[in-house]
């Protein structure tokens, strides 16, 4: 053979090699965006808009931004965030905490861009489905601006899906931002059905509800202050307000809007309060938790983000880790060890002294009777002897004898009854041991005395009344390690105890709720008397028995002529720990609660000891996120920070 | 196969048998100084494609040389080649005996350059080339580990992670790329190899040569951009057949742990952060009753004398570490018959290493044949391993160990009580304090098991057809499969030490199959005719990579010694996971070779490049590059200066091209997400990347200035190298504001420029002549200044990526992920820091300005540097970055006779790391920490009325804050800020040390069968000088397993 055939046979393989070599891409393992402009993907974009919300709601930053520092909730002994309690410098642009919302929201928003913005064009899908879904689209925005708006002041507005990359950015007026959220809502609430077949997608109570408490915020909001500081928008400084709109026909729209929820009747007010919490566990027992099995979506949740734990439901350290936030130390008490039911106690957030004594909870000296049976639904009382964990949350525990409790001080007797179901708490008869099931630890949410104290075997934990209480005793009062836990969002249906992905939703509209929105609403719009008749309604649901129900609204246990600070007392009755309070106090502007009421946060007791920073001026507004200043074009000049950071 | 070999051999034999009336044979015999035979010179009938190689005797024979006067060139890596003249008769044998000199390897000798051999005279790029008695002498497990500190230029550290098994990071002449790949290119015989090199037999190389401009890598196109190292195997060898088996065994230690606190230090800290955060102090209510007992025996001395024999508290660190061992096997077999060649070998690696729960053990095979057939040759060398990488809890377990208290005690005796040491009825204390999250490393090592096997096989085959008249054509083909499995198991209580199991095993398995070829077809011209000689080459080239990945995992494994390998019978089965990726390019390249006067060269070449990866439109791209290379020395009028033996200058220009990217980054891609609504799944897609349709090449442009010098007769010889290189349009991950809802973009963006020298010097400082003894030097020195030269927009810092001008690329991009890393601090996922300015530690005098700011005594002060009487931002300064100025280093080897000794200093000088020991958040009541000195109230008060200034100066009273129990996150030294963890990366080390002795013959004769013995013992790592306190500067930090000194000792038999 010759070489140049031996050649030629050689450049042929190579070829015959090199058509399989293409150099363009198909992508396989993954879709573009492309899909998006179908029906199919158009859905698929919907429902990932939705997972967004678990991006923040449920995470520990949502509990921490809408709950610390505020007049009924600081901080316990643990955690690395207590200086948003005390407004310490570590609250500052550099905090992930407020990186991590602002990063979950705009790609939320952008996310609803891409769903609205794509939609028109789609031709597979039914029309009247994808105007369901443009609105549901537009209520997930204006929820996501909704909150940046509260959190950070002006912010950054885009109703379009981003193309290619940019680092130019600016912010919007809030009026600019609110007329967007208001005009969503409104589009929203033509399109939505007031039932979705689907739990935990948009409805039109939903958006409606959404829309009063965005009218009732709006309404405290001072137009002027935008115009007053026209150099904060370096560009596009245009206060586009909505016509018409002045204080008085937000607060009335905002009841209206609240009283077309109310009137609906899609949604109803649970009988008993403590049902409207009952998570997967069901119940756990007398005294402690909710009498109703797994009770999610009940008839007073209007809106809810969806958890699971159900595999293929969850990501991995994206669950709903917030039930650990609120919980005292128990776990190293004589007779517990942790467990699922009492749960992972982080001890980040406890009451103040002032939230502790909001509810009316017992009417007399004898503490017999329950009044506001709110305290109880919201707080955790007994625990009990658990002896040696045996691990999986739904394995029937054991019955294991406790070794080692041995002080003479057990003698016969208990407590009276008490707790929603009136059911006795079992305690100690006989000596020296914790049996499973045994009161450990007992909070009884007032002072018992010395004699009562020695006459049980377990552990009692009284309220220190004063400020400031110590921050540690072992004399049995309340401290930073121990206080009223609480129970609204435990959830035991877990892996493990140890497990922070929760599987319980995060309620974020309830009915009553709406009713605390109407009430404001009409007291804004100048209608005591009508703001009165809201909160009869849900006091008298908190109350238990025809006597407690007259008596709760009496002149004894509540005024004639409500106001603004006894609307945000019930609020704090109602709401404690769902995500609103900090929020409260922004629209309400009644931050003095901040200062008269959280010691830890207040500056006025710096020279006592206690490390309070809160500043008004600086602090009704969250830092903008640095990364956001330092990655934009121009930098702070071009994207200013809130003032005071 | 096999038979259209034989007939196209045939053919070829039949050819050359016509034309064998008018040939003639050359034979001879090849040596060195002293008389010693070359085997495997390789000769030449220069203007012919006449060839032989000498066998071990140095002998060769080269047959069908056409008749008349003939040029025959004897060529041998490592020696400079000769060239003499003999007369060829027709039917006749001519004699020809050559006798050739080991050259200074930089000056002159036959070099493996990119497609091809050059005389190192020849040579106008920047390469250098490892000698072979350094590769000999020094048996490492690593390839990657003989580059260490040996060639300048040539950075390698420890990739991460000391475990066993760990592959090393390799850097030539710095980084220039963000998001491509900086991993250089390796090549294999000519063929290149797109897995690395790591699974290579170090015993099977011949010599690595490294091309650092562009120049030298210009042929090798954008898989060239990071520089190229060049493998050459043995490839046959001494004539007949040849058996040796090689063994080594040695153990191992930590080179150093960590200065943590013990149990003492520990209850001190404890009762100062009670006193921070205002709690009672009393030990009762300090320490729980497992940690009390240890506190008492610490802090308290009546209680000391009351309870004689009890213990202070446990080092975590030194329960999981251990003396490692590592031992070694090879056969190797080589026959030479002959125009073919073949030979095997088989090694055996097993290295336990120093944590418990780890080891590696690998396992491979080469073989190597090559044959000619007249005109035709063939060869192939292919590998194949198996590795088993036992990896255990690794960081897990270390960061366990580290942040464990040492108030804990490991065991439990029969009866139940806390021990600190174990027996025969003892248990493990799993839970060794009532810190739920806390549980025993030595329980985490038993519950993590994680092991990671990989099967290579790859191998680099060519073909070369001699056309005549001076061309040839080859063809390279590599193809390279990799098969890797990772399984992991986490045991019930490995994160919830309960005592009992949770029934919360669980368990994954990941497979991974990686197969990438590359084909190229050269044209070789080669014309030398007196004072001109010229080579030219034609290449074309194309490769495919393909990659396929699949994930399974479960929750709730039934029991545990299944590990992954039943993961159906999980009661929380998790959705699988699997990927897909192709990526290809296709390149077409010239070169021209000419050395007129061999004194004058001249290297011209051109390269056009397509990858898929890049977006459309912009797929192709061309890289042109030139060198000059001039023998000063050799000119007439530089004979004046004696003492200049060799004197070379080097001028290259050029530019490569990197397009290492992930496929697919073109198009914007969706990410699937998951949800629920009610019960019922709902996934769904959102946006994960915006579409990029303007993706293209990254280009380096590279000019390199080199001077090769021999002085006195070569006894002193070295390089000398300064270059700049530009790289423009270079591929970035970009942050993003979030408020586009994307938080990082690819993007090309920018310039970056690299600028250094480099030097090395070899001298000979006893020649020992005569069998007397001889010592030379090797002496290196790098710097490279990795700097950026603009960013896209003109805008000037940004410094949100950490992009500043005129410093150094920051490689890093934290903070892209939507959750900040917890406990990472500061600038962790950085390597340029850009953070607050420490000044100090809040005084009592100073507390009204502290309150000012936020803050109170004892925590940590930074500098306010615009003075507007807050922190923020616009208060941080550049606090350096992790690229070393200067990387130095110092070979010694010493010869003696038999014996021979050599040892190998390195150091990495002028860079700062992150103490991740000092990092994030530790002063309070939960973890261990570095044994630092920390602020408290009483130590830091001074005299009454002592001023900020006094109070600092107490000795502690400056430098870290005051602890504070159930603080977990000190100002400052939180998640966002690390203040106070920059340090000084400078160390001095000794690589390595090595001595050899080779016994008599007449010794090693004795046991039969035997023909020679070495032996040999090496201590790699032994020392390393430095002021850090933590683990190892190179590359350690808080939670890998530490660095270790090897001490071994080895023999190598030939049969």
């Amino acid at each position: 053979m010759k070489p140049i055939y031996m050649l030629g046979g050689l450049a042929l393989v190579t070829g015959l090699v090199a058509g399989c070599v293409d150099l363009n891409e198909k992508l396989v393992g993954s879709v573009t965006t492309q899909y998006f402009s179908t029906g199919a993907g158009l859905d698929a974009a919907l429902m990932g808009d939705y997972s967004l919300l678990r991006s923040f709601w449920g995470r520990e930053e949502s509990f921490a931004v809408t709950e610390y520092g505020t007049d009924i909730e600081t901080n316990g002994d643990q955690g690395g965030y207590i200086f948003e309690n005390t407004y310490a410098g570590g609250l500052n642009a550099a905090q992930g905490h407020y990186l991590f919302p602002w990063n979950a929201f705009y790609r939320s928003i952008n996310t609803s861009n891409a769903v609205i913005g794509r939609a028109p064009a789609i031709t597979d899908m039914p029309a009247a489905t994808k105007a369901t879904r443009i609105a549901e689209a537009k209520f997930l925005r204006a929820l996501s601006y909704f909150q940046v708006v509260q959190m950070y002041g002006p912010a950054p507005l885009s109703t379009t899906e981003a193309q290619g990359a940019s680092n130019v950015a600016h912010r919007s007026p809030v009026d600019s931002i609110y007329l967007l959220i208001v005009q969503d809502l409104r589009d929203a609430i033509k399109d939505l059905p007031a039932v979705q077949s689907n739990a935990g997608r948009a409805t039109k109570g939903a958006a409606q509800h959404l829309l009063a408490k965005v009218l009732l915020t709006r309404a405290y909001h001072p137009y002027a202050y935008e115009a007053a500081s026209p150099s904060f928008y370096l560009v596009d400084a245009a206060f586009l307000r909505e016509a018409g709109a002045t204080k008085a026909t937000d607060f009335a729209s905002a009841k209206a809007e609240a009283d077309s929820v109310i009137a609906s009747g899609t949604y109803s007010l649970m009988a008993n309060y403590s049902d409207i919490f009952c998570g997967p566990m069901g119940s756990r027992g007398p005294g402690s938790y909710c009498t109703v099995p797994s009770n999610q979506m009940n008839a007073e949740i209007i809106f809810a983000v969806q958890f699971s734990i159900v595999a293929g439901q969850f990501t991995t350290n994206l669950g709903n880790t917030n039930f650990v936030q609120p919980l005292s130390f128990y776990d190293d008490r004589q007779g517990m060890t942790r467990n699922c039911w009492d749960g992972r106690a982080f001890r980040r957030v406890r009451p103040t002294l002032f939230a502790r004594n909001l509810w009316q909870r017992w009417t007399d000296s004898t503490y017999a009777t329950v009044l506001d049976t709110r305290y109880d639904g919201t707080f955790q009382s007994v625990w009990y002897a658990n002896g040696a964990n045996t691990g999986a949350c739904y394995a029937t525990q054991a019955a294991s004898r406790m070794d080692g409790y041995t002080a003479g001080t057990c003698l016969s007797g208990g407590l009276p009854p008490f707790g929603a179901t009136g059911t006795a708490v079992p305690n100690c008869t006989n000596g020296a041991r914790f049996n499973t099931g045994d009161t450990a630890l007992f909070q009884p949410g007032h002072l018992v005395g010395q004699a009562f104290r020695q006459s049980v075997k377990y552990a009692i934990y009284e309220p220190c009344n004063a400020e400031p209480c110590p921050n540690q005793t072992t004399i049995g009062q309340y401290d930073i390690f121990r206080y009223p836990t609480m129970k609204k969002w435990q959830d035991d249906a877990r892996p493990d105890f140890n497990n922070q992905d929760g599987g319980r939703n995060a309620i974020l509209m309830r009915l009553g709720e709406t009713y605390l929105i109407a009430a404001e609403a009409a007291l804004g719009a100048g209608d005591a008397a009508g703001a009165r008749t809201y909160l009869v309604t849900l006091r008298q649901r908190a109350a238990v028995g025809a006597a407690n129900k007259a008596m709760i609204v009496d002149a004894t246990h509540m005024p004639a002529t409500v106001d603004l600070e006894y609307i945000m007392d019930e609020r704090g009755r109602e709401l404690y720990g769902e995500y609103m309070r900090w929020l409260d106090l922004a629209r309400t502007g009644l931050w003095h609660r901040v200062v008269d009421n959280n010691w830890q946060a207040s500056p006025v007791h710096f020279l006592t000891g206690a490390p309070g920073f809160f500043n008004e001026a600086k602090h009704h507004l969250r830092p903008i996120p640095q990364a956001q200043i330092d990655l934009t074009a121009g930098g702070v000049q071009a994207f200013p920070q809130n003032p005071g950071y | 196969m096999r038979h259209l070999i034989l007939v196209l051999a045939a053919l070829c034999v039949g050819a050359n048998a016509k034309a064998q009336q008018n040939t003639g044979q050359i034979t001879g015999t090849v040596t060195a100084e002293g008389g010693l035979p070359v085997a495997q010179a390789q000769l030449s009938v220069l203007g012919t494609d006449r060839t032989a190689v000498a066998d071990s005797n140095g002998r060769y024979l080269i047959v069908g040389v056409p008749t008349g006067l003939r040029r025959v060139q004897a060529r041998r890596i490592g020696f400079a080649a000769v060239t003499l003249a003999v007369t060829v008769v027709a039917g006749r044998e001519a004699a020809l005996d050559f006798a050739l000199s080991s050259a200074a390897v930089q000056l002159s000798g036959l070099v493996v350059t990119a497609y091809g051999e050059q005389e190192r005279r020849d040579v106008t790029g920047s390469i250098a080339s490892l000698k072979l008695d350094q590769l000999r002498d020094i048996p490492l497990p690593n390839p990657a580990q003989m580059l260490q500190a040996r060639v300048t230029g040539v950075d390698v550290v420890a990739a991460g992670s000391y475990r066993p098994g760990a592959p090393m990071q390799v850097r030539i002449r710095g980084i220039r790329s963000m998001t491509a790949s900086n991993e250089p290119l390796y090549v294999v015989d000519g063929v290149p190899i797109a897995g690395g090199i790591q699974d290579f037999n170090p015993a099977f190389i011949e010599s690595i040569e490294v091309l650092k401009d562009a120049s030298a890598t210009a042929p090798y196109g954008s898989a060239g951009a990071n520089g190229v190292i060049l493998v050459s195997t043995k490839r046959g060898g001494e004539g007949g057949s040849h058996l040796s088996y090689d063994v080594q065994y040695g153990t191992q230690s930590a080179l150093r742990l960590a200065d943590l606190m013990n149990g003492p230090q520990l209850a001190a800290e404890r009762i100062a952060a009670a006193v921070g955060a205002a709690r009672d102090t009393a030990m009762t209510s300090v320490f729980n009753p497992q940690q009390l007992p240890q506190a008492r025996c610490g802090l308290d001395a009546a209680y000391r004398a009351a309870n004689p024999g009890c213990v202070t508290g446990t080092d975590w660190q030194r329960l999981i570490n251990r003396t490692g061992n590592q031992q070694r096997h090879q056969l190797a077999f080589v026959s030479t018959s002959g125009a073919s060649r073949l030979s095997l070998t088989g090694t055996y690696f097993d290295q336990n290493g120093i944590t418990i729960g780890q080891g590696y053990k690998q396992y491979s095979g080469t073989v190597s044949i090559e044959n000619t057939y007249g005109r035709l040759r063939l060869g192939a060398t292919a590998t194949g391993s198996r590795s088993v990488a036992d990896v255990g809890g690794d960081a897990q377990v270390w960061g366990e160990a580290n942040a464990n208290d040492p108030l804990g005690l490991p065991y439990l005796d029969s009866l139940g009580n806390a021990v600190a040491k174990n027996c025969s009825t003892c248990t493990l204390n799993l839970k060794p304090t009532s810190d739920a999250l806390r549980v025993n490393p030595l329980r985490e090592q038993q519950g993590f098991v994680r092991q990671q096997t990989r099967n290579r096989l790859f191998a680099s085959l060519f073909a070369e057809l001699q056309l005549g008249r001076g061309f040839s054509y080859r063809m390279n083909f590599g193809p390279d499969l990799s098969n890797r499995s990772d399984g992991q198991f986490q045991g019930a209580n490995v994160l919830a030490p309960t005592g009992q199991a949770l029934g919360n095993a669980q368990a994954q398995m990941q497979t991974e199959e990686q197969f990438n070829w590359g084909l190229d077809n050269l044209l070789h011209w080669n014309l030398s005719t007196g004072r001109h000689k010229v080579e030219a080459t034609l290449l074309y080239g194309i490769s495919q990579s393909r990659y396929t990945s699949s994930t399974a995992s479960a929750r709730n494994l039934p029991y545990d010694y299944q590990l992954w390998y039943n993961l159906g019978t999980g009661g929380d089965p998790q959705p699988p996971v699997s990927v897909y990726s192709l990526s290809a390019g296709r390149s077409y390249m010239g070169r021209v070779n000419y050395t007129f006067a061999n004194r004058y060269s001249f290297t011209l070449t051109g390269r056009r490049d397509g990858s898929s990866v890049l977006a459309p439109k912009h797929k192709w791209a061309f890289f042109p590059s030139g060198g000059l290379g001039w023998q000063l020395g050799d000119e007439p009028f530089m004979r004046r200066f004696g003492f200049i033996s060799a004197l070379k200058l080097r001028a290259t220009i050029g530019t490569t091209g990197n397009s290492a990217i992930n496929p697919y980054q073109t198009e914007g891609s969706l990410t699937r997400t998951t949800y629920s609504f009610g019960t019922s799944t709902a996934a769904g897609y959102v946006p994960g990347s915006i579409p990029n349709p303007f993706l293209v090449w990254e280009k380096t442009q590279q000019t390199d200035f080199g001077m090769d010098f021999g002085f006195f007769k070569n006894r002193i010889s070295g390089t000398f190298d300064v270059y700049r290189e530009k790289t423009s349009d270079l591929l970035l991950s970009r942050q993003l504001p979030a408020s586009t809802g994307f938080t990082s973009t690819l993007q090309n963006i920018g310039k970056t420029g690299n600028a250094g020298w480099e030097l090395s010097i070899s001298t000979v400082n006893l020649p020992g002549t005569g069998g007397g003894l001889r010592w030379t030097t090797d002496l290196s020195f790098t710097h490279n200044q990795n700097y950026i030269i603009a960013l896209s927009g003109g805008v000037g810092d940004d410094v949100g990526n950490r992009w500043f001008l005129g410093q150094p690329i920051n490689i890093g991009g934290g903070g892209g992920s939507f959750a900040p890393s917890q406990g990472a601090g500061g600038d962790a996922l950085h390597n340029v820091f850009y953070d607050l300015k420490f000044v100090g530690i809040w005084q009592l005098a100073d507390s009204a300005l502290a309150k000012a700011y936020g803050q109170k005594p004892g925590d940590i002060r930074v500098a306010d540097l615009n003075g507007d009487g807050k922190i923020d931002g616009f208060d941080r300064v550049l606090r350096g970055n992790t690229y070393p100025k200067m990387i130095a280093s110092v070979f010694n080897r010493l010869s003696w006779g038999r014996f021979d000794l050599s040892f190998l200093f390195q150091g990495r000088l002028g860079y700062t790391l992150l103490d991740g020991f000092a990092a994030g958040a530790k002063l309070f009541e939960r973890y261990n920490f570095a044994n630092v000195q920390y602020w408290t109230p009483t130590k830091c008060a001074g005299p009454a009325g002592a001023t900020a200034a006094q109070q600092a100066a107490i000795p502690g009273c400056n430098s870290m804050p005051q602890p504070s129990a159930g603080r977990e996150n000190p100002l400052y030294n939180d998640v966002n800020y690390c203040v106070v963890c920059y340090r000084s990366g400078s160390h001095w080390r000794v690589r390595n040390i090595t001595v050899g002795f080779t016994l008599p013959e007449r010794f090693a004769q004795q046991i039969r069968g035997i023909s020679s013995i070495r032996i040999y013992a090496v201590a790699q790592d032994p020392f390393v000088i430095t002021s850090y306190y933590g683990i190892d500067p190179e590359s350690g930090n808080s939670t890998t397993p530490p660095s270790y000194r090897t001490l071994l000792i080895g023999a190598t038999f030939g049969f």
